[in-house]
């Protein structure tokens, strides 16, 4: 049992069989290499102590002769030597040699990344390129790169360039969430009232799940994000997709969307730039037909969750703080979502 | 004795009769479509973000309708009959049928529509 659950734990913790690769074992960013330095060993290590326990003791079971009151009292010459080397010096070795291992791991990141910034592409002043503000359950990302009217707001997706290390500030609007991406870092925690940082560098392109790490309440599970490492001019391109304002809307329908939605409740929580709409109390909606999906990750971006996520977003997702919308005529609802579907 | 014999022979005609009436209707065919072919394409749809559906995973949704005994219903957004060819329309463009309504056109095209018509007839 033990030993089908250790290698079910190895092939879970590798990924396999699942959708998308969270594994910390196969790392695609400079921090998540030096972690899986140290998580193998470990790994392997562990396993065959256990194997070895496990072997010990079934071979202990097989040689045992004759019933339990024939071995009364219990012979106790002979066994100190297993005592002394298996009980207490190879378990120092081992958690000696993790300790310092663990230290010299934690030595590669810096403790605070503010302090070097060199080599690092950052925002004007030295401060942080994105700025990363945990909500409940979603994730807010700034860019702050240029002056500041190039900076922009979105959510729940966060674009790298590949091979540049990048920091994040970490910041929370209301409970301890933690920013985790296995393949790219460990996890580090967005504490309310304090900033952390995290520097992140992806070493190949791709798309990252990441996840809340610190149980954050109801929807803590579908609390999720994706980082894509792109190539720096498809990053740098869509950097400058996101800076612009909204397209103005092209046709009749979208029209009607867009006042309906700057009219109506929509503006009374989310932003479009280039609209009257500004509030931030929910995701910048902007380019929100760029991202792939809705609710942090929790539903895909298509024409029929969007309706049904505009309607009833609690039905989705319950304990989102985005209300039930139930007071649009049918076509309203398909004006606002054909209107969300142009925010490219 | 003979009246008892008789009664239960008269009884099991009537049995027989009623077991062949209530049993189920054949299943709706619809011209082109491929029911298993039509689950996938529900659940590539995303259409159970509205309806319950069942034998659709995660197709749970409370906006519209469920969907479950879908092949005895009799009309369609309560407009039209439940025919096939009423369905399919339906399926690619409520509004045609009914205008106004909130269930969105997804652009499914027409052979992934007999598809998902010849599903929903399989919910009896």
């Amino acid at each position: 049992m033990t030993l089908l659950g250790l290698l079910f734990a190895a092939a879970s913790a590798s990924g396999m069989g699942l959708g998308d690769d969270r594994s910390v074992l196969s790392p695609a960013g400079t921090g998540a290499e030096h972690i899986a330095r140290l998580g193998w060993p470990v790994l392997v290590g562990f396993s065959a102590v256990s194997i070895a326990v496990w072997g010990l003791l079934a071979w202990a079971a097989l040689r045992r002769t004759g019933s339990l009151a024939e071995h009364a009292p219990v012979d106790v010459g002979g066994g100190e030597r297993w005592i002394q080397l298996g009980g207490f010096a190879l378990p120092a070795l081992v958690f000696g040699v993790v300790f310092f291992a663990a230290l010299r791991t934690l030595a590669r990141f810096p403790m605070d990344p503010a302090a070097d910034r060199s080599g690092v592409v950052c925002a004007p002043g030295g401060k942080a390129q994105i700025e990363v503000v945990g909500h409940r359950w979603w994730w807010e990302v700034r860019y702050r790169l240029g002056d500041s009217t190039d900076h922009f707001t979105t959510a729940n997706e966060i674009h790298l360039p590949v091979g540049v290390p990048i920091d994040l500030d970490l910041r929370s609007a209301d409970v301890i969430h933690s920013f985790w991406v296995p393949r790219l870092h460990g996890k580090v925690d967005l504490v309310p009232g304090h900033r952390n940082q995290i520097r992140l560098e992806a070493s190949r392109a791709g798309v990252f799940p990441g996840s809340c790490a610190e149980f954050c309440g109801l929807q803590h599970a579908h609390m999720r994000m994706l980082v894509i490492a792109e190539p720096p001019a498809r990053f740098e391109a869509w950097l400058a997709a996101q800076r612009l304002p909204s397209r103005p809307a092209a046709s009749d329908e979208t029209r009607r969307g867009e006042t309906l939605f700057a009219t109506g409740p929509c503006a009374a929580c989310h932003t479009v730039r280039g609209t009257p709409a500004r509030a931030s109390l929910g995701p910048d909606l902007t380019h929100l037909a760029s991202r792939s999906t809705l609710a942090a990750g929790s539903l895909p971006n298509d024409i029929a969750t969007l309706h049904a996520w505009v309607v009833d977003a609690p039905a989705l997702k319950p304990g989102t703080q985005m209300p039930p919308l139930g007071m649009f005529s049918g076509g309203d609802l398909h004006a606002l979502v054909a209107y969300l579907r142009s925010l490219e | 004795v003979t009246g008892s014999r008789a009664l239960s022979g008269i009884a099991l005609v009537l049995a027989l009769g009623a077991g062949l009436a209530c049993r189920r209707p054949d299943p709706v065919r619809v011209a082109g479509g491929d029911p298993g072919a039509g689950r996938d394409a529900i659940a590539g749809y995303h259409c159970g973000a509205c309806h319950v559906i069942p034998g659709v995973r995660g197709a749970r949704g409370v906006v519209g309708p469920p969907l479950t005994g879908f092949a005895q219903r009799a009309y369609i957004g309560g407009q039209v009959p439940n025919t096939p060819e009423n369905l399919v329309q339906w399926v690619m463009d409520p509004g045609a049928i009914e205008p106004g309504t909130a269930m969105p056109a997804l652009g499914i095209p027409e052979t992934q529509a007999r598809d998902v018509a010849a599903y929903l007839y399989e919910l009896r």
